[in-house]
């Protein structure tokens, strides 16, 4: 037995999905309680069962995500941080850009967030040009005085970000240097090592975070695989990152910083997986739990973004573009100022959660709404493992919003679900029209406990044409895990005009940053055969302050540099609807990304057996607006043959999720046992 | 209409606006679109009464208003379907200043006129007497770039080659000024369809008493908000600004004040007579940014429309004033008169409703532009940034550093992109010390940047304000320190310069600084809790000696730890005195 192990940790649950590579099946799908105070318990207990079951050497390969790293953040648990800086350069932080961005209208819009105090940023007598050229040489005294200085204050953790470091990392090293000789144990966090690209905010305030969370965040990972050496010797450990790709602890252990978005990625994988599987292209992934909904546009290959914001603190770390807003099953439903209906962003959580949890919660939420409306079983969930109170749900829904408004209970619920699918629906268009697509070319991917629930309402309104429901959507994110391959980046930014460059000086930088990812790779015990390096550029008219990437191939001729050119151009075009051909084109950021691809694990199909739909578990009034119920069947998915054809209105309960077919919706179940629909027209 | 469709009605509305916004980003062709953002989107019913708006930069969107019933005025029973307008004419209605152009489209279900899409985008250039138009000693409206009364863009739906040919021939840009025209007038044709979805799906009655209704909402809000302040006239309150950029010895003043009754507001507005330079402003341009000053402090969670303007009623001073200035007096410097005003409408209101308002912000906020020969590169360069000092303290806590609360909301630009481009090396940027106006919470701190020419030769422009006077904060704090540039700080070249510079030549080798004021204080700051200055003392916020003089605390210099017994006595003298 060979098994390929995801391990999703979130807030409130941990997800675990393992797949058996022999088999080309999943064979355990479960859910365990997270612990946040002490996160290696729950991966204790994983990998000791798993041993138990499967016996020491089951388990090949390893792939966790999680949002410790991020709640770190959050939460601002990190340890206490001191930065150098560039003389003259102390408060590059602290001003940061100067921008209230989305608080236009707020006189009390609060300062950028800052993960030290000024007195704990020290200045050096040393200064680059933009070329990295020397124009004052480090003065070592002054890092040996700033570094006393720091850790008589205390510091566990020092952050090194020197002016135009991207351009040359000589200074930061050499004040590295310095720091371990001085204080072995330290952890060091370089700009040029974190985000050797320009812009000195930026780069500042990401070395910042990383050199924040780094000693917690590397003290895990390898906590993680000393455990699984001991469980699992064989076992490969890997650690989701941000931008989708997996990498092993010695090689994040300098920039845990990458890992920050680990937890939402992988759904983004899976369902950009599942799509080839499927042959879709277009996809918008979309996963719904009980407080937060992600979203990614999946035009083909997923999309990246380089800059993020943490609680108000900026990240310049390359990940999936993914935007989340606060809709989810607990997002509460209040009247507010001028008597209208909102729901979430606050939402009822895990504790107390929805009234009908019956945990003491008061507050209608989404939850509630859905059960009033039957959509969702009214007595138990995930398969009658979780007993839940539908009186507890009609009573917050009729008292916290029907009563006050005036309305039945049963149109206060369905105006909680319409909301909310408006609030995602608004979401899910800003997201594509913003980067120049139409939704309605769109496939729906919906996962999370309640994607399933709202998606076809959703899809409806945006003139979404089809949804693929996933295999046990509840999980899917850790299964997203199973598909993905260990990658590892370079950049670096030299501003390069097309026209004047030399095309045999690009293919060098290229070839140098990619010997030197591969490297990494191959010290990861891949075969040179398994791996691959892509190259991209970021690239922008002159006088732009903004890059589009485009990818490269090898650049030899000057042709060659014609056609990145030509490229540059149709992606600035689709991107921003014009280009300007005319216009001198230059390069800012050179990319490369090595891969050490992981063979993927052959999903098994089954025959269609069609024909042979099971009878429902029960039929019972679901109301799909606020007037008379239908009479609806609901059927176990578990008991659903492949090339199943359900028409609905219809309930597909399952132990992880329910799915939801709103009338004049088509289902059908395919080889893989997803859940096809087809909405009957495109509104 | 139930409260759901309420919601759900006005939300796809701001959704929409939304979605023109973002239309904009994506497709506007300059960097003042793409990464300044200086445009503005709003919805306006038939009646041209303002619905919902878009982001970016609320406060240019003032002219819309009054450029519709201008439009309603001019082109009366002549509007029609596919019809759409330009305007800048500061005069004809109102506009902030001619670079700002307006493209205004109605909307119709039908040949029922329902509403309109209106927006309003800054550019580049529009002609004028110097590059960039806005020139900074201008003494007339015509020196001020191309005025384009209403007139049809589109006449149903085609576009006027003779209006494009008349503006390309007017500008020194003209790819990208007609590129973001373009941009302006498909983003509304693209709102008109979205809308007519809204209307085709909810019906247009709906739609209409949906935004009916909103506006009512946010009246009645305001109202019930107004009502619990007591009745009575605050203020009056003066500030001033340095000069008109064009004599150079003269501050022009500006008051304000309010009288409260009832559920109405109603601000008076005063101030010197109109001055020669471009420091005007339009009517149309204050009420704007009175009306976002009442909404941020009065109901910040309502959205923005017409409900708001209702309760609130100002009087200007007579024709010929800075504030109410007489056509063709120059504006293109409207940012500055902006600043002031907002400064003192803070502190009127701060008066009126205590606890809601912070104390003004440093008003500093302005551009220095840069232009030359690049050695490098081989051609001309042209160089703009844009900064701004610290906010104003709030009634709970200090101001931010290097941020504005209401005027700019621009970024500033990375040292690392300045020096990759021009050819120029940044010597510093940071936070300056005891710039913030001192306070029981202190106002935020402005910024010091310094710049060393490194081509042979280089011509800078300055348009800012704040080195005369500053932010007087407010409730018995101290005013913060002013603005300050200078060439050559510290050696015998050193030359001061005026917050209003044009054409100032600068030589290889010469350093230009730039600090700028910090933001306001709230309360005394010899009330300011000892512990919190000895933090700013301890952080390099607050000098020592500043600690002493303004605050009363008395620190030892060595470890700096309190000397409660001088600080005791220091804070009790003052008291006495």
């Amino acid at each position: 037995m060979k098994l390929r192990v995801g391990i999703d940790v979130g807030g409130t649950f941990t997800d675990l999905t393992a797949f058996d590579e022999d088999r080309g099946e999943i064979v355990v799908i479960r859910k365990y309680l997270s612990d946040p105070s002490q996160p290696v318990a729950v991966m204790e207990k994983i990998t000791q069962e798993l041993a138990e079951e499967f016996g020491e050497n089951s388990v090949s390969l390893i792939l966790h995500g999680s949002t410790a790293a991020l709640n770190t953040l959050l939460e601002e648990k990190g340890v206490r941080v001191g930065l150098l800086t560039t003389r003259g350069f102390r408060d590059v932080y602290e001003i940061g850009r100067q921008w209230r961005g989305e608080e236009v209208f707020n006189f009390f819009a609060p300062a950028p967030k800052m993960f030290l105090t000024r007195d704990r940023i020290c200045e050096i007598r040393e200064r680059l040009d933009y070329q990295g050229e020397v124009l004052d040489p480090l003065v070592p005294e002054d890092v040996v005085r700033a570094v006393r200085k720091l850790l008589a204050d205390g510091v566990q953790s020092i952050a090194v970000s020197f002016l135009f470091s991207y351009a040359n990392p000589a200074h930061e090293i050499a004040a590295a240097r310095i720091i371990r000789e001085m204080a072995p144990d330290l952890y060091l966090s370089l700009s040029s090592n974190v985000n050797p690209e320009w812009r000195e905010y930026e780069r500042t305030a990401s070395t910042v975070a990383n050199a924040y969370i780094g000693p917690p965040a590397s003290r895990y990972l390898h906590d993680l695989e000393s455990l699984s050496a001991k469980r699992f010797p064989q076992a490969r450990v890997l650690m989701m990152k941000s931008n989708g790709g997996a990498a092993s602890a010695e090689m994040l252990s300098r920039t845990p910083i990458q890992t920050i978005m680990s937890g939402p990625v992988a759904g983004v994988i899976g369902s950009r997986y599942l799509g080839d599987v499927k042959g879709i292209e277009n996809l918008i992934s979309f996963d719904t739990g009980g407080t937060s909904c992600d979203m990614a546009v999946i035009p083909g290959r997923p999309l990246f973004k380089s800059d993020v914001s943490v609680g108000r603190h900026p990240l310049r770390t390359y990940t999936v573009d993914i935007d989340t807003i606060g809709a989810g099953g607990g997002s509460i439903a209040s009247i507010q100022l001028g008597g209208v209906l909102k729901v979430g962003p606050q939402s009822a959580g895990a504790n107390p959660g929805p009234a009908c949890y019956d945990r003491g919660g008061t507050d209608a939420t989404l939850t509630d709404a859905l059960v009033v409306l039957g959509l969702l079983n009214p007595r138990s969930l995930l398969e009658g493992a979780m007993p839940i109170s539908g009186c507890k749900a009609l009573d917050a829904v009729t008292t916290k919003v029907a009563d006050p408004l005036g309305m039945s209970p049963v149109e206060a619920a369905w105006g909680i679900l319409t909301v909310l699918s408006m609030n995602v629906m608004g979401a899910m268009r800003t997201i594509t029209i913003e980067r120049g697509y139409d939704p309605r070319e769109f496939t729906l991917i919906p996962f999370g406990g309640m994607g399933p629930t709202i998606a076809g309402k959703i899809a409806a309104e945006l003139g979404i044409g089809r949804i693929l429901i996933p295999r046990d959507p509840g999980t899917f994110s850790a299964y997203g895990m199973l598909v993905t391959d260990v990658q590892q980046e370079r950049s670096f930014t030299r501003i390069t005009l097309l026209d004047q460059a030399n095309p045999q000086d690009l293919e060098a930088i290229y070839r140098k940053m990619e010997e030197s990812v591969m490297a990494d790779l191959l010290r990861e015990k891949f075969s040179r055969e398994s791996l691959q390096a892509l190259r991209y550029a970021d690239m922008r008219y002159c006088g732009q302050s903004y890059e589009v990437s485009v990818p490269v191939s090898s650049l030899l001729s000057p042709e060659d540099l014609k056609d990145l050119g030509r490229r540059f151009h149709d992606a600035h075009h689709r991107r921003y609807g014009h280009m300007a051909e005319g216009e001198p084109v230059e390069i800012v950021n050179f990319k490369v990304t090595g891969i050490g691809i992981i063979p993927k694990p052959t999903m098994k199909t089954f025959t269609p057996d069609a024909g042979k739909l099971p009878s429902p578990e029960e039929v019972r009034p679901v109301y799909f607006q606020s007037t008379a119920p239908l009479s609806v069947p609901v059927y176990r998915r578990s008991l659903l043959p492949p090339g199943a054809r359900i028409e609905g209105p219809a309930v597909i309960e399952e132990k992880t999720s329910t799915t939801v077919l709103y009338p004049g919706q088509k289902a059908r179940v395919d080889d893989y046992l997803n859940i096809e629909v087809e909405l009957e027209e495109l509104r | 209409m139930n409260a759901i469709d309420l919601e759900v009605i006005y939300q796809s509305t701001l959704q929409i606006a939304r979605e023109l916004t973002l239309n904009m980003l994506r497709t506007g062709y300059s960097t003042i679109i793409k990464e300044s953002q200086d445009f503005t989107f709003a919805i306006f019913d038939a009646r041209g009464r303002m619905v919902a708006q878009g982001i970016p930069q609320p406060l240019h969107i003032g002219p819309l208003a009054a450029q519709i019933q201008e439009i309603r005025r001019v082109y009366r029973g002549k509007i029609e379907p596919g019809d759409t307008f330009i305007v800048n004419h500061p005069y004809r209605a109102c506009q902030n200043h001619a670079t700002d152009i307006t493209i205004i489209s109605p909307m119709f279900v039908g040949e029922r006129l329902t509403g309109f899409i209106g927006n309003i985008a800054h550019k580049p250039d529009l002609g004028g007497k110097v590059p960039g138009t806005n020139s900074g000693d201008a003494t007339d409206l015509f020196q001020e770039g191309l005025l384009i009364p209403p007139l049809k863009l589109l006449r149903r739906g085609e576009l006027s080659t003779d209006l494009y040919e008349m503006i390309c021939a007017n500008t020194r840009t003209p790819q990208v000024t007609w590129g973001d025209i373009n941009a302006q007038a498909n983003t509304n044709v693209y709102g008109l369809e979205t809308f007519a979805e809204l209307f085709g799906k909810y019906g247009v009655d709906k739609v209409l008493s949906c935004w009916e209704r909103w506006m009512e909402i946010c009246e009645a809000e305001l109202r019930k908000e107004i009502a619990k302040v007591p009745d009575g006239l605050y203020g009056p309150e003066t500030d001033y600004i340095d000069d008109d950029g064009v004599d150079l010895d003269r501050p022009y003043r500006i008051t304000a004040s309010l009288e409260v009754k009832g559920d109405t507001l109603h601000f008076i507005l005063d101030s010197d007579p109109q001055a020669r330079g471009p420091i005007n402003l339009r009517p149309c341009v204050s009420r704007n940014f009175i009306e976002c000053c009442v909404k941020m402090i009065f109901i910040p969670q309502l959205p923005v429309n017409d409900g708001l303007s209702r309760p609130v009623r100002i009087s200007y001073p007579p024709e010929g004033s800075l504030l109410n200035p007489r056509y063709p007096a120059p504006v293109n410097m409207y940012v500055r008169p902006s600043q002031i005003s907002t400064s003192v409408i803070v502190r009127v209101l701060a008066h009126a409703v205590p606890g809601r308002v912070p104390a003004p912000g440093s008003a500093a906020g302005g551009s220095l532009s840069t232009a030359g020969y690049h050695p490098k590169w081989g051609r001309w360069y042209s160089q703009y940034e844009i900064f701004c000092g610290g906010t104003g303290a709030r009634p709970h806590g200090d101001g931010v550093s290097a941020m504005d609360e209401l005027v700019v909301n621009v970024m500033n630009t990375p040292v690392e992109a300045v020096e990759s481009e021009f050819p120029v090396r940044v010597e510093c940027y940071e936070l300056v010390a005891d710039s913030a106006g001192p306070g029981t919470f202190r106002g935020g701190l402005g910024t010091r940047r310094q710049w060393r020419v490194l081509a042979e030769e280089s011509v800078i422009n300055l348009r800012t304000d704040r080195f005369k006077f500053s932010s007087p904060g407010v409730f018995g704090a101290k005013p913060a320190r002013p603005s300050r540039a200078c060439l050559n700080p510290a050696t015998p070249q050193e030359r001061v310069l005026t917050s209003k510079v044009a054409n100032v030549r600068l030589k290889k080798g010469d350093l230009l600084s730039w600090e700028l004021a910090g933001g306001g204080g709230w309360g005394d700051p010899f009330q300011r809790d000892v512990e919190r200055v000895r933090q700013d003392v301890l952080c390099g916020y607050v000098s020592l000696e500043a600690a002493r003089t303004d605050y009363g605390v008395v620190l030892n210099p060595g470890d700096l730890s309190i000397d409660r017994e001088a600080t005791a006595r220091l804070r009790k003298e003052s008291t006495r005195s």
